[in-house]
């Protein structure tokens, strides 16, 4: 079984989403990393395309502060998509908040995996992703 | 008819008696005494008697005194037996006229003057004349008749045998009759007044004890001599002296007193207490009352005397209750109020003049002067509010805050707790209770209400705030972070290379932009010492317009202007400038792509306040969600528009800051209004 591993990125500043590309493609150049400026447009994408290709998981950066919908109201749409759906997708928060009631927040969610503080490096995603590897 | 009731046994005694007095005397000698007495009385002397002329001019003389004395005369003659003989009996002019006739009108006899003599006032006469036989004394006695006019008179007759000096009987009697009516009636009215005062002085708590000038006792009631007995263990005598009595340290005071009383008269009085032989204190009133007569001398001194023992208890108590109660209105700000249910009348304390302005006195009637000064909004709750109390047969408490108007127009918060009193029924019959003033602390209450919602307001606002700073200045921050990491640790081409500072770059450019952007606000925010001048809301437009010319144009924007109820403000030109800008900006910026955007923008005065509304027809927000965040800092709500989300911050500060407030209505797809209140 081979599964294919995606990076989806959600946040609407784009220096941000440069710098995660960056890293992501520089550690792991054979994976898909896909940016979404506009977070509906992110949850679009986990309904429709996401949806119908079982065999792909997303790890899933996820910003706080966006106009129209916030990281937690993201999470909150999130919420009701299907379990098998969800079962693919890791969300991690990634945010350039030093709040410390935001990463309280963040752990209170079940569907979060850990809250990121900006910037992402590399050696936050081998973290990551060895947790990953480690559970499947 | 006398003698032919009078019974042998009486006979034989009169004659006996009679005889016997004849024995001792001279013959006539009853004759002459008895007319000399009539002479006598009336101021004649038997001189007179000498000549007949004299004799008649006394006749006339005696009929006038007769007249004047109401006193009439007889003779009845023992020899005439026929008790209807006119013979029998003579009267004189006023004896008919006692009898209500003219003298000589009639002519009388024994049974004419029986026929006048009410039949119970018969035996009377009887008797009386019996008793002269047997005793030998004068025949005197009261009896009643019947007048010729049917009045009833009361009558006082006198007589006395004439004896036969030679037989030794008597064969005439003669008398006096008199009216004595007036006289009757005087008497017994005096009688019952004496009894009645008798009684009264018997039956009163007040002792009485009469004194003679030289203070010695006259007389004295049964509570006197109760009194005198318990306080100084004396007993009262009639003749004693009253200053005896007295204890010897209070002796020179009484006297004093009795001696002002006699000799000058004084009325006075004092009050003085006794140790009793039981321990008791009891407290006394004395007063001294001069009795004077008609010419104002004092006759006798009459002192009356009181146990005020329980009366100075109650009123040394009322007298502390009241002082209590006086001081404690003094006290306190509280108007204390006594409403009678059963009469519906309302007793307030005297501050509630002081307080509200009423006059206590005009509004101490009638439950009206409760409620017309209540202000129209809180009337039907307070009434009812009380009635629900009232009907309900266990409740004991009322308590309410409301408005009321003061007699000067001004409008005042009062506290009111008012106790229900029932009777046994459990029905109310007063209301009691006291209501506080608390305009004062109420208004205070309001603003600490007031600052405290805008400490938390501004301490929620600068918790945002800093919230925001820091993330927005974290944000550029974490990207220069990131790419610096990147440089360091991976080889790079010279594309990446650039890409990244082209990153860096614009990181950069966005923290100074965020910094700017504080500066300004902090610019603001602090207090505003910018010059106010007179602000024209038309020319304030226009000039916006001028320079967002080329937008409304594209944008085809409809403005509707309307400044008629108030057309300027004295203000901080450049802040209105702002707000009015972003707001309007915002319209445009946010509206509905296929509508022809409708903007009003109205100036009102409400409440003392001016007060600015911006309204437009375009996308609006969705308030219940975001409403709390709508005037935060960099909160945006349109995604795929340019802009920070600094313009609406920025019109809150602005408008906070030259005392102002903002508020939004919104709804989505619908439009949003915008009011600001600021004051004039």
């Amino acid at each position: 079984m081979t599964l294919k591993q995606v990076f989806i990125i959600v946040d609407d500043d784009p220096i941000n989403n440069q710098i995660c590309r960056f890293v992501l493609t520089k550690t792991y150049p054979n994976t898909r990393v896909i940016e979404f400026l506009c977070p509906h447009d992110g949850l679009n994408y986990l309904t429709e395309e996401f949806a119908e290709n079982e065999e792909t998981n997303a790890i899933l950066f996820l910003d706080i502060n966006m106009p129209g919908l916030s990281g937690w109201e993201f999470l909150d749409l999130y919420n009701v998509l299907p379990k098998s759906l969800k079962e693919r997708v890791r969300v991690y928060l990634l945010s350039s908040s030093v709040d410390e009631r935001d990463r309280s927040r963040a752990g209170e969610n079940k569907y979060v995996e850990s809250f990121i503080s900006k910037p992402l490096t590399i050696g936050v995603l081998q973290k990551i992703v060895q947790t990953k590897l480690k559970l499947s | 008819m006398f003698r032919n009731s009078l019974n042998p046994h009486l006979k034989t005694q009169l004659s006996a008696f009679l005889g016997d007095k004849t024995k001792q005397t001279e013959p006539y000698v009853n004759l002459f005494r008895a007319i000399s007495q009539i002479y006598d009385k009336f101021g004649i002397t038997g001189d007179h008697l000498v000549d007949e002329k004299t004799v008649l001019h006394c006749k006339t003389h005696l009929d006038a005194s007769q007249r004047i004395g109401k006193t009439g005369s007889w003779e009845m003659d023992l020899s005439v037996d026929d008790s209807s003989d006119p013979n029998g009996l003579k009267w004189s002019n006023e004896a008919y006229r006692i009898f209500g006739y003219e003298p000589g009108e009639v002519e009388v006899s024994l049974d004419f003057f029986f026929k006048h003599i009410p039949s119970g006032d018969h035996r009377i006469i009887n008797r009386a004349y019996e008793e002269a036989v047997t005793s030998g004394t004068i025949y005197q006695v009261e009896h009643r008749i019947i007048r010729s006019d049917l009045s009833v008179r009361i009558l006082m007759e006198r007589g006395e045998f004439l004896v036969d000096p030679e037989s030794g009987l008597p064969y005439k009697m003669i008398g006096t009759v008199q009216d004595i009516t007036e006289r009757k009636e005087n008497e017994s009215e005096l009688k019952a007044a004496k009894a009645n005062l008798q009684s009264i002085i018997e039956n009163t708590d007040t002792a009485y004890i009469l004194l003679d000038v030289n203070a010695n006792i006259i007389s004295f009631n049964q509570v006197a001599k109760l009194i005198v007995m318990t306080t100084v263990g004396r007993e009262l005598v009639v003749g004693e002296n009253y200053i005896q009595l007295i204890l010897a340290d209070r002796r020179e005071k009484v006297q004093k007193h009795i001696q002002d009383a006699i000799s000058k008269g004084i009325e006075s009085n004092y009050k003085t207490c006794f140790v009793i032989p039981n321990g008791e204190t009891r407290w006394f009133d004395i007063k001294y009352i001069p009795v004077k007569g008609e010419a104002n001398q004092v006759l006798s001194l009459s002192l009356a005397v009181n146990d005020i023992t329980e009366r100075k208890a109650s009123e040394d108590k009322l007298k502390l209750f009241n002082e209590r109660y006086e001081l404690m209105t003094r006290a306190t700000n509280d108007v204390l109020w006594d409403w009678d249910l059963v009469n519906d009348t309302i007793y307030r304390s005297a501050n509630y003049h002081q307080l509200f302005g009423y006059n206590a006195s005009e509004t101490n009637v009638y439950i009206e002067s409760l409620i017309d000064p209540i202000h129209p909004d809180d009337k039907t709750k307070i009434l009812q509010s009380v009635l629900e109390k009232i009907q309900d047969p266990f409740a004991t408490y009322w308590e309410a805050e409301y408005r009321i108007f003061k007699n000067n127009g001004e409008t005042a918060v009062v506290k009111d707790n008012g106790y229900i009193v029932r009777n046994e029924d459990k029905k109310p019959v007063r209301i009691v209770g006291a209501m506080h003033d608390i305009t004062n602390s109420h208004a205070a209450e309001l603003e600490r209400e007031r600052i405290t919602r805008d400490l938390i307001r501004q301490n929620k606002d600068l918790e945002q705030f800093a919230y925001i700073v820091s993330h927005n200045l974290r944000a550029p921050v974490a990207n220069i972070r990131g790419f610096a990491e990147l440089m360091s640790t991976m080889s790079l081409t010279k594309e990446e290379l650039d890409q990244i500072l082209k990153g860096i770059n614009v990181s950069v450019k966005n923290l100074d932009g965020v910094i700017q952007d504080l500066n300004t606000i902090l610019q603001v925010k602090r207090e505003v010492n910018e010059k106010r001048e007179v602000v024209k809301f038309t020319r304030l437009v226009k000039d916006i317009l001028i320079g967002i010319n080329d937008q409304v144009k594209r944008e085809r924007v409809k403005f509707n202007l309307d400044f008629a109820e108030i057309s300027q403000v004295f203000s901080v030109k450049s802040y209105l400038h702002s707000i009015f800008y972003n707001l309007i900006s915002n319209s445009i910026k946010y509206k509905r792509p296929d509508h022809l955007t409708v903007i009003n923008i109205k100036s009102q005065i409400l409440e003392n306040k001016v007060v600015l509304t911006f309204e437009d027809n375009g996308l609006g927000i969705d308030l219940k969600s975001k409403g709390d965040q709508v005037f935060g800092l960099y909160k945006r709500f349109h995604h795929n528009m340019e802009g920070k989300g600094m313009g609406l911050f920025m019109v809150k500060t602005q408008v906070e800051a030259i005392g102002g407030k903002i508020s939004i209505e919104s709804e989505v797809n619908k439009g949003t209004k915008f009011s600001i209140e600021l004051s004039q």
